[in-house]
């Protein structure tokens, strides 16, 4: 049972770490006025949140298998086939979790009042130094929200992995699909511990969420 | 001298608006920009700053092209620093962080102290902005704004929510930062008494453009701008020659001109007194056994209807200055005033900024 644990968190780490710095630098580039194509994009980068898994994982199947983009792409890269593997995971993760990484940040980023860049372009800054130096520090409860939810939708992710990553352990066997396993095999209380842990674990962290959010400082806006 | 000149249009809730203007230069330390609210003022600066892009149209500072349509420059390559109505303090940064924000540095640590010290922000420094008060932000905002070493510094309404004691502990700090550092100072107000205190010049603007550039008295003398502009016309006399208290009345003399009130300076540097035209009487002959004080003879430079008050308002030179006196229709017409008649002209009233 420790053993899935581990890989379910190492997956949520990993997947995490990936995806702040790049949900940050693509609200950099989407910051502002929405372009039409930016639009597509956000639009694309939100789906994940509202197709079925199955779907994105069907997709992903596809395009990871050895003869699918992806595939023959990983395989130039040395990776005989990313399916049913962990690197695998962290493809799918990502693209699954992205939307809850994201959504949050690009919120945060979008209610901060204009002015604020204006100022700081004004006082001499560029576009780069503003958004790392004002705007994110100002957003700082969006990249919170988003780290800590990007992080706990991937321990929760199931449907794609069943998908993409079959059922391997200590290599796709994560606490989710193994949960599945121990009902399958009427294992119950195992079941009830392993579900018991996941229930209490994520509470915590979204109690997190709530207690790291409360702003130090009052958003004065005069 | 700067100079800045263009016509541009630019677009105000979908809908293009043209904005022209011709060749301002701006000669005096602090231009004061004058306009009712909506007539464009703040749309002219972001304009002119780069913060609004343009549809059509140049801005040329100095000859050189800073915004078209297809270009804007950078506002550090445009030589302007700006101070918007609201302060937008980083909050997560402390005072000190917010006052060295930018990068662009010059006028040096000492004149930084300078300025510090002088509007009471040096134990502010380590403080967040929602420690603060909003004139305390306000301040802060200020010294930011001020510190950028741009040729042109622009304030709008820099003293909205500022009592008036540090108001004028800015505005001196102000025209003294303009004088030293050779700053040309854009400064927007709709209070006209407060231009006066500050600016040399004044720019009225109206309806998205510029009605009038020149010097504050002439705007002050121009009856239409007051007909337009304010709710009575007005007078200013500036830099007297010589301030002095005789039995706690305070003398002020314009060379030959003395005018005396019982006013305190107190904490007013005494270099402007406003005069409003109703507070000015006409008589034939000197009042004996009066309350008014200051009583000077005048020849009367000229007489325009007034007919906001169904009055006459008089422009009436006094040892070379000239003071309006906003007089009703019934006292003009039993007075039988003419042109360079000699009058006695009384000052009811005064105020000192």
């Amino acid at each position: 049972m420790i053993a899935p644990l581990v890989l379910s968190l190492k997956l949520a780490a990993i997947t995490t770490l990936i995806l702040l710095p790049l949900s940050l630098f693509l609200c950099l580039w989407l910051y502002g006025y929405l372009s039409p194509l930016k639009r597509v994009a956000l639009a694309l980068f939100t789906l994940p949140l509202v197709l079925p898994p199955t779907v994105l994982g069907f997709y992903l199947l596809v395009f990871m298998s050895p003869n699918g983009y992806l595939g023959r792409f990983s395989a130039l890269a040395g990776f005989e086939s990313l399916v049913f593997t962990f690197p695998g995971l962290v493809i799918g993760s990502m693209i699954y979790s992205l939307p809850f990484v994201l959504q949050p940040i690009y919120t945060s980023l979008s209610l901060i009042d204009g002015g604020y860049y204006e100022t700081s372009l004004v006082l001499g800054r560029s576009k780069m130094a503003t958004f790392f130096k004002i705007l994110v520090p100002m957003a700082r409860n969006g990249v919170i929200t988003g780290a800590i939810l990007g992080f706990l939708h991937t321990v929760g992710e199931f449907g794609v992995i069943l998908m993409i990553g079959g059922n391997i352990p200590n290599v796709t066997n994560v606490a989710s699909v193994h949960l599945y396993d121990l009902v399958e095999g009427l294992n119950y209380s195992q079941a009830y511990a392993l579900s018991f842990i996941l229930v209490i674990s994520s509470m915590s962290l979204l109690y997190l969420v709530y207690t790291l959010s409360r702003p130090s400082w009052v958003n004065n806006n005069d | 001298m700067t100079k800045l000149s263009g016509s541009f249009n630019f677009s105000y809730d979908g809908s293009p608006v043209q904005f022209t203007f011709e060749d301002i230069k701006i000669e005096a330390a602090v231009t004061g920009i004058f306009g009712a609210s909506g007539s464009g003022k703040t749309t002219l600066l972001r304009c002119l700053v780069g913060l609004n892009h343009i549809v059509s149209g140049e801005i040329y500072l100095n000859q050189i092209l800073i915004s078209s349509p297809s270009k804007s420059s950078s506002s550090s390559l445009r030589h302007m620093s700006y101070l918007s109505q609201v302060t937008y303090l980083f909050p997560h940064l402390t005072v000190k962080e917010n006052i060295y924000y930018s990068n662009l540095k010059g006028f040096g640590s000492d004149y930084e102290d300078h300025i510090i010290t002088s509007l009471n922000a040096t134990d502010l420094m380590h403080l967040f902005p929602n420690q603060l008060s909003g004139g305390q932000r306000r301040i802060i905002a200020i010294i930011r704004a001020l510190l950028v070493p741009h040729a042109i510094l622009i304030l709008d309404e820099p003293m909205a929510g500022i009592d008036k004691l540090t108001a004028r502990i800015i505005s001196r700090l102000l025209k003294e930062h303009a004088k030293k550092l050779n700053v040309k100072i854009l400064y927007v107000s709709h209070d006209i008494y407060e231009l006066c205190s500050i600016s040399d010049e004044i720019m009225v603007i109206s309806n998205h453009g510029i009605a009038s550039s020149r010097s504050t008295k002439k705007t002050l003398l121009d009856a239409q701008f007051s007909i337009n502009h304010l709710k009575e016309p007005i007078s200013v006399l500036s830099n007297p020659t010589s301030i002095n208290t005789v039995d706690s009345n305070t003398n002020f003399h314009f060379n030959d001109l003395i005018i005396t009130t019982t006013s305190d300076i107190g904490s007013s540097d005494g270099s402007y007194l406003l005069i409003n035209s109703t507070d000015v009487a006409i008589a034939l002959n000197k009042i004996e056994n009066s309350s008014i004080s200051n009583q000077f003879i005048a020849t009367i430079d000229s007489i325009i209807d007034y007919p906001k008050y169904n009055g006459v308002l008089l422009t009436l030179k006094v040892d070379g200055h000239k003071i309006q006196s906003l007089i009703t229709r019934r006292s003009f017409d039993s007075l039988d005033i003419i042109k360079n008649a000699e009058v006695w002209c009384l000052i009811k009233a005064l105020s000192l900024i």
